[in-house]
């Protein structure tokens, strides 16, 4: 479907493709590019039917703000909500009560190291998601 | 989009994009998710009354979970994660993240979370195989997107349902696609959508959930 990426898509695709992060530019692209679909009672035929169409500039607006929050706000937060899960169900349900607590780690088979995922940033993250909650509620005045 | 509210996203983003590695690849973004859908498996176990040990890949007590970027065999400690031994009702089990199978076919399979019976798990150590599916109580394909997640990992996981038949089978993702819940129903298996630490009432929904089930399978 030829759809014209909007003024947004195009300056956040810059930025990603800046910041060697082509592989969510092109997932970007590619949900905005496959359109908005929706089915629909088809008269002639008795039947629903899929039908597609490009999304607006407004829809592609908040297609970016869930993008940005998946990988910058949503994304930081994993591996911490994980580690407090797995503490606290071993604090209650361990055989042993542990005090210490238990540590998460992923690891790189071929370079076998641990994996940094992310560097302190709880602030940036925290300021990240009110900037994004902004933005939809200026774009949900507007639709 | 404003142009000053944009400026100030970019401003951020600049910052969080050089202090976070892990969005460099997919596979690692995947695996996050994968820890995270793990640790509600915790906490529905948690919610039951198991008794939990964390164990390493040669199954001795840690305190350090490792988990592996790329799929384990179980009997390989270099390459099969650690996991949680499980003490229910008398019957040991295992939660593991990121460990191959053997489907019905004989072909292997990743599972992103499984739980598997003890007794098979300790087989398949000693004597170098992977867990037969008939031997896993429940299985988990996690998948995070940034936006409306592709048709086709629908079609992939009917795929790895027919292979793998069991009571638990489950898609867990931070975004949602009513077209895939419509194509897995039939196939039993379940869709557990926009769930993240954005959205604590569906986490705590998928672990109510989840421990209903524990309770018929294990």
């Amino acid at each position: 479907m030829a759809t014209d990426l909007s003024e947004d898509v195009q300056f956040f695709i810059r930025f990603l493709r800046e910041q060697h992060l082509d592989w969510i530019a092109d997932q970007l692209v590619h949900v905005i590019q496959e359109g908005h679909s929706d089915t629909k009672k088809v008269r002639k035929l008795n039947r629903e039917g899929v039908t597609t169409r490009p999304f607006d500039p407004q829809e592609q607006e908040a297609i970016i703000l869930d993008f940005l929050e998946a990988y910058f706000v949503t994304l930081p937060q994993l591996l911490p909500s994980a580690e407090a899960a797995l503490n606290d169900a071993l604090r209650t349900n361990s055989s042993e009560r542990k005090q210490q607590s238990v540590h998460i780690a992923i690891r790189d088979l071929e370079e076998d190291k641990e994996f940094v995922s992310f560097r302190d940033n709880d602030a940036d993250v925290g300021e990240l998601h009110k900037l994004i909650k902004s933005a939809r509620e200026r774009l949900d005045r507007r639709v | 989009m404003d142009q000053q509210l944009r400026a100030q996203i970019l401003a951020v983003l600049q910052t969080l994009a050089a202090s976070s590695p892990v969005l460099a690849s997919p596979t690692a973004t995947e695996k996050l998710y994968e820890v995270f859908v793990w640790s509600c498996a915790i906490r529905s176990l948690q919610r039951i009354g198991a008794t939990l040990e964390c164990r390493d890949s040669y199954d001795r007590p840690t305190n350090t979970i490792v988990f592996r970027l790329a799929p384990g065999l179980i009997f390989s400690p270099a390459s099969a994660p650690g996991f949680v031994k499980i003490d229910y009702n008398g019957q040991e089990y295992e939660l593991h993240g990121g460990v191959r199978i053997e489907g019905r076919s004989g072909v292997l399979h990743e599972l992103d979370v499984a739980v598997f019976k003890r007794d098979e798990a300790v087989r398949c150590r000693q004597n170098s195989i992977s867990p037969s599916y008939s031997k896993t109580k429940m299985l988990f394909e996690c998948k995070f997107y940034g936006n409306s997640l592709p048709l086709h990992l629908g079609r992939e996981f009917i795929g790895l349902c027919a292979e793998c038949s069991m009571r638990i089978k489950a898609i867990a993702s931070n975004q949602e696609r009513d077209e895939i819940r419509r194509l897995i129903r039939p196939h039993r298996a379940t869709a557990h959508f926009t769930i993240s630490p954005l959205t604590p009432n569906r986490v705590d929904d998928l672990i109510g959930w989840l421990a209903t089930e524990f309770k018929q399978v294990l």
